[in-house]
C-alpha cells in the first residue's frame, strides 16, 4: 500500500512536473512519501491525521501555526523534542505519544527503505542506459 | 486512565469466568452468554490495537444467537481471540493482513460473518470445523506461527482431518486456557502473580493481618517507586513468602474492591496510583518496543537516554527521506519512459523462470482467465512468506471479470517486484499490500476497503 501510493504519486510528479526547479519537486516528492506512510497506516494514529490534515490546510494557516511553535520553542524537554517530531504529537499525552513515536518510526523506516530501493533501481536504470549508449 | 485499567483488567477477569463457563454452556447456547463473550473480546480489542475492531465488528453485527446457535459463536468467539493474539503478536507488521488473513482461515468471503460458513455448506464433513475447539488451539498455534501454519492452510481444504481428530469438547477449555496464558505472556506482567497472590489474601484469615499491620505500613510508601516496584516483581517467588505476610495486612475489603486491578500485593491500591501504575506500565512497554526498534538501543539503560537516541533516530529517519526525496527529484525524470520498457522485459524473464512450484492448488485460481494472474499467483509465493496472506490474496479473484482489471494494473507491479526480488525482503509486504491495493482498488464496492486496507 504505502509503495504503491509512493509509486504512483511519484510517477504523478514526474509527468504534471518534469521540468519544475529542484527543490520543488523534491519538495513534492518528501510530501509524497509522507502522505503515501499515512495512507498505509491506521487512520486511527494521530500522525495520520496530522499529515493529512496538514495537507490540506491553506498557507496561511501553516504561516500561523509556525509562529506558534516558534513560542513552545522556549522550553526544551526531551519529551518535547519528541512531540515536536511525531507530527501531531504536540497535544497528545506522554503514553499516547510513544505509541505513536513507535508507529510512526516504523512506517518511517519503512519509508526510507522503499526509497532507497527506488533510487537504487533508478540509478542501475541509469547505468544500464548509459552502457547500451 | 482509570477507566482504562478497569478495562483491561475487567477483561481478565471475563476471562477467566468464561473459560469454565463455555465449556458448560456449549450444547445449549443461549444469547445472553454470547452477549458476554462479546463484551469481553470488544474490550480485548479496545485493549491491543484499533484495527481489530473492523474485524470483531462485523461479525458481532448480526443478531447473536440468529443462525447456526453454538457453533457460530463460537467460531466468532474465536476469531476475536485469534485478532487479539495475532495484533499483540505481530507489531511490525500492518495488522490488516492478518485480519484478512484470519478471515481467509475460515474460507469465508472477506466480509461475511462466520455463520454463513453453515449456511454456505451444509455439508456434514464440513460442520465439524466450525464447533470444533481443537481448530481454535491450531488456528492460535498458525497465528503466532503465521508461517510455519501458512502452507497448510493454503492447502485447499483447510485441514479439516487434523481438526477432526483434535477436537472434542472438553479441549474446549485447554484450548482457551492456552490461549489465555499467552495472552497473559503477551502483556508480559506475569498475570498470575497478582492474581494468585490476591486469592491468598482473600482467603487468609485476618488474624494475621494484625500482626504484619506495622510491616506493610512501613513498606507501603517504599514501595510506590519505580524501582522497588521492579525488583519485587522479579524476585517474584523468592521474595513471595516474605511479601506475603507483609501483606495480608491489607484489609480483605480493598483487595475485594480492586481485584479487578492489577494490584499486586504491598502496592497502594487507591485509583490515582493504580491508574499511575498502569500508565508507568504502559510507557515502559512502549519504550520497549521502541527499544526493539531503535538499531544500537537495546544496550542503553535509562530512558532519558533513550528517549534521547529514539528522538536522534527518528530525526535520522526524517532527514534521509528529506535526502531521499532531494535523489529521487535529481534522478526521477529521465527514467519515466524506461521504466516501463524494463518492466515488460522483466515480464518475460519471469514467466520463464519459475523458480519455486505453484503452491497447492487454489481452486479459485483455476477461474481465473488472464494469463498475467495467473503468472503472478505463481510468483506470489516468492514474495510472501505467508501463506495465509496468499489466500487472502487469491480469494478476491472468483470473479474473472475482475482479473481483467488486474491486469491491466499488473504490469508496473511486476517490475517493481523485481526489484524487491533483487533487493532484499523487506519489501515483501509492502508488494504484497501493493497487490491487494490493486485489487481493493478495483472493487471497492465488493469489499469494504476496511478490511483490507485497515
Amino acid at each position: 500500500m504505502q509503495t504503491y501510493h509512493f509509486l504512483r504519486s511519484l510517477a504523478h510528479i514526474n509527468l504534471t512536473t518534469p521540468s519544475s526547479p529542484l527543490h520543488r519537486r523534491s519538495r513534492a516528492i518528501r510530501r509524497a512519501a509522507y502522505v503515501s506512510m499515512a495512507r498505509a497506516a491506521s487512520p486511527r494514529r494521530m500522525w495520520t491525521r496530522a499529515i493529512l490534515s496538514r495537507l490540506q490546510l491553506h498557507r496561511r494557516a501553516r504561516l500561523l501555526r509556525r509562529q506558534r511553535s516558534y513560542k513552545k520553542k522556549a522550553i526544551s524537554t526531551p519529551h518535547d523534542k519528541l512531540r515536536r517530531l511525531v507530527p501531531g504529537g504536540e497535544e497528545m499525552d506522554f503514553c499516547r505519544l510513544l505509541e505513536e513515536t513507535v508507529d510512526y518510526a516504523e512506517f518511517l523506516s519503512k519509508q526510507v527503505r522503499i526509497m532507497e530501493s527506488v533510487v537504487d533501481f533508478m540509478e542501475a536504470e541509469c547505468k544500464k542506459k548509459e552502457e547500451k549508449v | 486512565m482509570e477507566k482504562e485499567a478497569f478495562f483491561g483488567n475487567s477483561t481478565v477477569i471475563n476471562w477467566q469466568m468464561r473459560s469454565p463457563d463455555a465449556a458448560a454452556s456449549l450444547p445449549n447456547m443461549n444469547s445472553g452468554h454470547v452477549n458476554i463473550v462479546w463484551d469481553q473480546t470488544i474490550d480485548q480489542s479496545a485493549k491491543f490495537g484499533s484495527a481489530l475492531s473492523s474485524l470483531v465488528s462485523s461479525p458481532s453485527s448480526n443478531p447473536p444467537a440468529a443462525a447456526g446457535g453454538g457453533d457460530s459463536v463460537v467460531i466468532r468467539e474465536l476469531i476475536g481471540r485469534l485478532g487479539s493474539i495475532c495484533n499483540s503478536d505481530e507489531i511490525s507488521a500492518p495488522s490488516s493482513h492478518y485480519q484478512s488473513a484470519n478471515n481467509s482461515c475460515y474460507s469465508t468471503p472477506m466480509n461475511s460473518p462466520p455463520k454463513l460458513n453453515l449456511s454456505i455448506f451444509p455439508n456434514p464433513a464440513h460442520m465439524p470445523f466450525s464447533a470444533d475447539p481443537g481448530f481454535v488451539e491450531r488456528a492460535a498455534r498458525c497465528s503466532t506461527f503465521g508461517c510455519s501454519g501458512g502452507g497448510s492452510h493454503g492447502g485447499g481444504q483447510f485441514m479439516f482431518p487434523e481438526v477432526e481428530k483434535l477436537g472434542n469438547a472438553p479441549e474446549e477449555s485447554c484450548g482457551s486456557g492456552n490461549a489465555k496464558k499467552r495472552k497473559a505472556v503477551m502483556k508480559g506482567k506475569g498475570k498470575e502473580a497478582p492474581l494468585s497472590s490476591s486469592i491468598t489474601a482473600v482467603t487468609n484469615p485476618p488474624k494475621k493481618a494484625s500482626v504484619g499491620g506495622l510491616n506493610a505500613k512501613r513498606s507501603k510508601p517504599s514501595e510506590k517507586t519505580g524501582i522497588e516496584e521492579e525488583s519485587a516483581r522479579q524476585d517474584g517467588d523468592a521474595a513471595s513468602k516474605k511479601m506475603e505476610e507483609e501483606q495480608i495486612a491489607k484489609p480483605p475489603e480493598a483487595v475485594k474492591d480492586y481485584i479487578h486491578v492489577r494490584a499486586r500485593r504491598g502496592q497502594a491500591t487507591d485509583s490515582h496510583s493504580l491508574a499511575e501504575r498502569v500508565r508507568r506500565e504502559k510507557i515502559s512497554e512502549r519504550m520497549k518496543l521502541l527499544q526493539d526498534l531503535v538499531p544500537g538501543c537495546s544496550k542503553v539503560t535509562g530512558k532519558a537516554v533513550m528517549l534521547d537516541e529514539i528522538i536522534n533516530y527518528v530525526q535520522l529517519l526524517q532527514r534521509q527521506v528529506e535526502f531521499l526525496s532531494m535523489k529521487l527529484a535529481t534522478v526521477n525524470p529521465q527514467l519515466d519512459f524506461n521504466m516501463e520498457n524494463f518492466v515488460n522485459k522483466d515480464m518475460d524473464i519471469h514467466q520463464n523462470c519459475g523458480l519455486l512450484p505453484p503452491q497447492p492448488v487454489y481452486p479459485l485460481e483455476a477461474t481465473a482467465s488472464s494469463f498475467s494472474f495467473a503468472n503472478l499467483s505463481e510468483r506470489t509465493p516468492l514474495i510472501s512468506i505467508n501463506g495465509l496472506e496468499l489466500q487472502s490474496q487469491v480469494n478476491p479473484f472468483s470473479q474473472p471479470s475482475l482479473s481483467r482489471n488486474l491486469s491491466m494494473q499488473l504490469p508496473p507491479l511486476e517490475g517493481f517486484a523485481d526489484t524487491a526480488c533483487q533487493l532484499g525482503t523487506f519489501w515483501d509486504d509492502d508488494l504484497r499490500t501493493v497487490v491487494q491495493m490493486g485489487f481493493s482498488h478495483n472493487q471497492e464496492n465488493l469489499f469494504s476497503s476496511q478490511s483490507f486496507q485497515g
